[in-house]
């Protein structure tokens, strides 16, 4: 079965997750994509993606502790699921692709 | 303690885009680590831009559902009152027993200080039905529907008497002058124990009466 490509936003969403490991959750998965990318991104546009993907079975979640300082607030933990972790080795597969095949850029 | 985000941008985040703790624990952790209120207030907008078309399509259908349950509800315990007046009252006419007279007088001395104190009447049972739908829904509807009942059947006497006596608008005038305050007032009555007056006439409650 072919797999969906994920888009650019997905890739680094997931790909933040990875690099964060057991702490993912929104906070810190937006901070890595900024000062990773210099991209400014919206907690509730990662929210929303996060959403799409964990109801398509890429990543899961489990909540954690709730601070005062979130507002009696718990945390939501994010992991990539085999699915998610196959889903982003076919994406980079086909960018690196693509990529190999450019011809030499100005 | 830490610094509390603009209360009015939590209000919209919480009435617009609804039942996303997490997110909104990410918004309160970050404000309290120094972000200020614009950024705060636009994580709010792009919240609500994103959920909030969903979340009141979804409360939109919630209110049409609660609000055709409840005008069924009331049809049927209009029918019913009709029903149960009718037969009761034909099957005591054998006996001599008038049950027009039982039921409280629409049209009687009291005047004005009669539809306060049906107003006053309906605040409370309104109040005391929300109360008590809380802890038990069938006291909730038992209680509604025997007001409604009541209601429904002082207007069939005030009909009744109406087209007896040959005044039949005056007669459902005074008669919706009588029911009108206990209906506004039972109204308010839920209102005020729980729920936004504009919520409850639109029929937004969760559990429709």
């Amino acid at each position: 079965m072919t797999r969906r490509l994920l888009t650019d936003f997905e890739i680094m969403i997931l790909l933040a997750i990875l690099r964060i490991g057991d702490e993912a959750y929104g906070v810190p998965v937006a901070r890595e994509i900024e000062e990773t990318t210099g991209r400014v991104v919206q907690l509730p546009a990662i929210y929303a993606a996060l959403d799409r993907l964990e109801g398509q079975g890429l990543v899961e979640s489990r909540l954690g502790e709730s601070t005062a300082q979130r507002g009696g607030r718990a945390k939501k933990y994010f992991s990539l699921t085999p699915v998610g972790i196959d889903s982003v080795r076919d994406t980079r597969k086909a960018l690196t692709a693509l990529w190999a095949r450019l011809p030499q850029l100005t | 303690m830490g610094r509390r985000p603009p209360r009015l941008a939590s209000l919209l985040l919480e009435r617009l885009a609804p039942g996303n703790d997490p997110l909104r624990g990410d918004l309160e952790e970050e404000f309290a680590g120094g972000r200020t209120s614009a950024w705060y207030w636009t994580q709010v907008i792009s919240a609500i831009a994103q959920q909030g078309p969903l979340a009141v399509r979804a409360r939109g259908l919630v209110a049409a559902e609660n609000f055709v349950t409840g005008i069924i509800t009331l049809v049927l315990i209009g029918f019913y009152a009709v029903f149960v007046v009718n037969v009761t009252e034909w099957l005591l006419r054998f006996e001599g027993v008038r049950v027009w007279e039982w039921i409280p007088n629409a049209l009687g001395p009291l005047d004005g200080l009669a539809s306060v104190m049906t107003f006053a009447l309906g605040l409370a049972a309104g109040r005391w039905i929300r109360t008590r739908g809380r802890a038990n829904r069938v006291a909730m509807i038992v209680a509604f529907g025997g007001a409604t009942m009541l209601c429904a059947s002082a207007a069939l006497k005030a009909v009744s008497q109406a087209v007896d006596s040959g005044a039949f608008l005056p007669g459902i005038l005074s008669q919706v002058a009588m029911t009108a305050p206990f209906v506004i007032g039972l109204i308010g009555g839920v209102s005020t124990a729980g729920f936004r007056p504009p919520v409850v006439l639109l029929g937004l409650m969760k559990h429709p009466v």
